[in-house]
């Protein structure tokens, strides 16, 4: 696959570079194995088991109190148990049509910290064989001399311990072997502990060797690399996601992704964050509209990822909601991969195939979102979808083409997936779409055209259930009012923002429903009103929230040893300001201005949205993220920016001077801004006191 | 080597690497080969610790310790109790939770890797036994409840010079009392 560049003149040089290339596909050949050895553990999270009849009874602490058991099968032969109060015992029975084979017992206690477990209790009250379950002990596994047909667990309460619980067991199951239960089998270093592999040493080590295909991918010859790009970067992309999985939901020091969705997600209030999509995506497989669980069409979302959860389903499985959250996972996983490949073809057409290379594997790389099941998980794909649009486009131009129609309806089609997804990319599609087509005005078409088909065929449909129409949400509101939290500030309404601050809050001071556009017009015109009314408050808003950005929040999700192997020796600040330099000159030099201007649109149309509105502690940010790496890395790999700095040398330093010296200076404003109660609180315009928001702690 | 043999050889060098380019590529290749030849023998040395953590465990004495129970250079930081005799340690700490009662400061004489092995008894209270180096833990066994306290660690080693085994009191109630049988530790190179 790797040859020889055929710029090396001298042996020596020629031998380095075939032995780099060697080591780029070793290095890349573990990286994908290392991912693909990880599939069944987060997915699947055991090996199967021996299938049983499983039925529950449980007897309540309070004897006033009436007790049942929940019973959700994670996947064959195994289960989670849970009782729906606080329990002092609960009985399993088991049965099965070849019993036999019921050699080991899996379990593993959530609730209390300590249960006792009798295998076999006897009816004239004398004891089978007992175990004691620690809750800190993690996954365990009993062995049993003869197949149980009755397990009894008792809570083992001590006098000054903590509050009664409802015993809950993430995972029961009978197997008939203990292999894949306590550890994954590796062909090599196969004593090494799971939690310090997974979590600690693999990581950090394919964090090493993805660095250094970034380094080593230059001196490989574009005509070998640039072929097999899109496919390696979407399955390289596709391990780094597992590996990362791997370090969250392993089911052998953690819980797995099946136990951690059956213990929450899946039984919280439909409508939640992580399971709004799932219940839209399962009810729609049972031929019950995008709703929730009863029948409410939501409020506050597009419908594309609700419809995205539902192809999840229709590809992987939808028995159960469990069954729609895991085949979205697996939806997101492969998503994000073929997005990354899809964008590494594009990118091939404008940039150097090292830098297209570096691109990807720094996108694979970053913290990813593809273990929750919300919307803000697929953005960062449709985003490189954008992205991967604009680069053909912008291919078409330099070379002096016509755009064809196709073109612009890729990239406007991309843009009506994020807003289908979510409404926040309408700004920078319109102004997107605007310096596209200023001079082929009729283009416009394209994306009104498919705006009001999107817009109008969710606001057709969430009228049959609401009563006022709208094309996109009527959200607006409740994000503006929540994004006043999220600064530092003596408001009163500084505390944790939830909907039904948000609604008790319009309920209060307005006759409209929160949910309705009446109130979300209430809601968006005074807030609108109170940054009038505090403008130091709203510039506080705006700043504290933009460095919380630039600090790092532009590349959300639960990083592991895989991203703290870098970000651990290199603040993320620094690493956005070098991106933010990088950007910088190319601007101010006029290397492929245009196209980073374009490539680059979610950090200057998208970001400062969150800066006004409710940001969530980053989790919205994902494209920005992307947008900054694609935007600042390639030219770092291309001759011509060298160029156009040597002749531009003023420009030049004068971008990396005010970035730098942006860089020293942002958080000491910052902390005079946090400090300055005479700023932050002054009122020169509106009076305070006609605010229902003015309300101080 | 003679003036004309060194000469052949720094033209032999000079034309090899002519471009900045090829000496760049030199460089990825052994910075490649570090970065792949480092992670595996990391990997297998520390499985190597770990299967012999298993042996151990299974009831084994491993041979051969650098560092024994008695030729440990020990320090302490005013446990109550502190004396080695007869290759035996008899501990009783002071009252103040967690705090470090005994340590070995040891050279790592260019080891890779270290394993301890120990086995104690706690009489009151509870311990903690691990290993230190650059200010961090690296390893450590715990217990707070009295009884047999015995177990085999092992960690990779940084660059540092010396690292330094501890015997902490773990009772944040105050003080305890043990008696070690055994401490047996390993350095790898």
């Amino acid at each position: 696959m790797i040859g020889i560049a055929p710029s090396s003149r001298s042996w020596l040089g020629r031998i380095g570079r075939a032995v780099v290339g060697v080591e780029l596909v070793i290095a890349v050949a573990v990286i994908i194995y290392a991912g693909l050895h990880d599939v069944d553990a987060v997915f699947s999270g055991s090996p199967p088991g021996i299938p049983a009849r499983i039925a529950a009874s449980c007897r309540a602490i309070d004897s006033a109190a009436s007790c049942s058991v929940v019973i959700d099968e994670l996947n064959p032969g195994r289960y989670r148990v849970a009782t729906s109060v606080a329990a002092a015992s609960m009985t399993i029975d088991l049965s099965a049509d070849r019993p036999e084979r019921w050699r080991y017992l899996l379990s593993r206690v959530s609730q209390p910290n300590q249960l006792r477990l009798e295998l076999d209790p006897l009816d004239d009250g004398t004891h089978g064989d007992a175990v004691t379950l620690n809750e800190s002990a993690g996954r365990t596994v009993t062995d049993v001399h003869s197949a149980p047909a009755r397990l009894w667990l008792t809570s083992q309460l001590v006098s000054d311990g903590p509050q009664p619980t409802p015993i809950v067991l993430d995972e029961l199951g009978l197997f008939d072997s203990r292999d894949r239960l306590l550890s994954d089998p590796r062909p090599i270093f196969s004593s090494i502990p799971p939690l310090r592999y997974h979590t600690m040493l693999l990581p950090r080590a394919i964090a090493a060797m993805c660095l250094f295909t970034v380094i080593a991918a230059p001196l490989v010859s574009g005509r070998l690399l640039k072929p097999a790009t899109p496919i390696v970067l979407a399955a390289l992309c596709f391990s780094l996601c597992l590996i990362d999985l791997t370090a969250w939901f392993s089911p052998y020091f953690t819980r797995d992704l099946r136990t951690v969705f059956a213990g929450g997600a899946v039984h919280d209030t439909p409508g939640s964050n992580l399971n709004g999509g799932l219940w839209q995506g399962f009810n729609l497989l049972q031929g019950k509209g995008l709703t929730l669980d009863d029948g409410v069409v939501p409020w506050e979302r597009m419908p594309g990822y609700g419809l995205f959860c539902s192809l999840a389903g229709a590809l992987f499985g939808h028995r159960t909601l469990l069954d729609v959250a895991m085949s979205t996972v697996w939806l997101q996983v492969l998503f994000y991969s073929a997005s990354l490949g899809v964008f590494a073809w594009a990118a091939g057409l404008v940039f150097p195939p090292a830098a297209v290379w570096a691109v990807g594997v720094l996108i694979a790389w970053l913290p990813k979102e593809v273990g929750l099941t919300q919307v803000d998980a697929v953005i960062a794909p449709v985003a490189l979808l954008i992205l991967a649009a604009l680069c053909v486009r912008s291919r078409i131009v330099r070379d002096g083409r016509a755009v064809p129609v196709g073109a612009d309806l890729a990239v406007h089609l991309a843009f009506a997936l994020w807003f289908a997804m979510r409404p926040d990319v309408l700004p920078g599609w319109v102004i997107v779409a605007l310096v596209l087509h200023w001079r082929h005005w009729r283009r416009l078409l394209i994306p009104v055209a498919l705006f009001l088909a999107i817009g109008t065929a969710w606001g057709t449909y969430k009228a049959q259930h609401h009563r006022d129409f709208s094309l996109t949400t009527t959200s607006a509101g409740a994000s503006l009012f929540c994004g006043l939290y999220e600064v530092p500030s003596r408001f009163r309404f500084a505390m944790a923002c939830t909907d039904e601050t948000y609604f008790d809050w319009v309920r209060q001071h307005s006759p409209y429903i929160a949910q309705s556009a009446a109130g979300n017009s209430f809601a968006t015109r005074e807030v609108l009103k109170f940054w009038l009314t505090y403008p130091g408050h709203f510039v506080v808003m705006v700043y504290h929230k933009m460095m919380q950005a630039l600090d790092g929040d532009i590349w959300p999700g639960f990083p592991t040893q895989l991203q703290v192997f870098v970000f651990g020796a290199i603040r993320r600040y620094s690493l956005v300001m070098a991106l933010l330099a990088s950007l910088a000159v190319s601007l101010a030099v006029g290397h492929e201005r245009r196209r980073t201007l374009l490539l680059s649109w979610p950090l200057w149309l998208d970001a400062p949205l969150f800066w006004i509105m409710f940001a969530s502690l980053g989790r919205f940010y994902s494209a920005v993220g992307i947008s900054l790496v694609v935007a600042a890395v390639p030219p770092l790999f291309e001759t011509p920016f060298y160029a156009s700095i040597a002749a531009r040398p003023w420009r030049a330093a004068s971008a990396l001077g005010g970035v730098c010296l942006f860089a020293l200076a942002a958080w000491p404003v910052h902390r005079w801004l946090l400090n300055n109660d005479a700023f932050h609180y002054w009122t020169p315009l509106l009076d305070p006191s006609a605010s229902p928001l003015n309300l101080f702690k | 080597m003679d003036r004309r043999a060194r000469g052949l050889l720094l033209r032999l060098l000079g034309g090899a690497l002519d471009r900045r380019a090829d000496a760049a590529a030199i460089a990825t290749a052994c910075l490649g080969f570090w970065v792949l030849w480092s992670t595996y023998s990391q990997l297998s040395m520390l499985a190597w610790q770990y299967d012999r953590i298993e042996l151990a465990r299974s009831g084994a004495i491993l041979p051969n310790p650098d560092y024994e129970l008695a030729t440990l250079p020990w320090q302490t930081a005013h446990p109550h109790v502190f004396d080695v005799t007869d290759g035996r340690m008899t501990l009783v700490t002071n009252a103040e939770p967690f705090a470090y009662q005994a340590f070995a400061i040891l050279d790592r004489n260019g080891a890779r890797g270290v394993d301890v092995q120990f086995d104690a008894t706690i009489e009151s209270g509870g311990a903690t036994v691990g290993l230190l180096q650059d200010g961090k833990w690296i390893a450590s066994s715990s217990s707070h409840r009295p009884g047999r306290f015995a177990d085999i660690n092992a960690a990779l080693l940084g660059s540092a010079r010396s690292i330094t085994l501890v015997i902490a009191n773990n009772n944040p109630a105050g003080e305890s009392a043990l008696r070690f049988d055994a401490i047996r530790l390993y350095l790898r190179k």
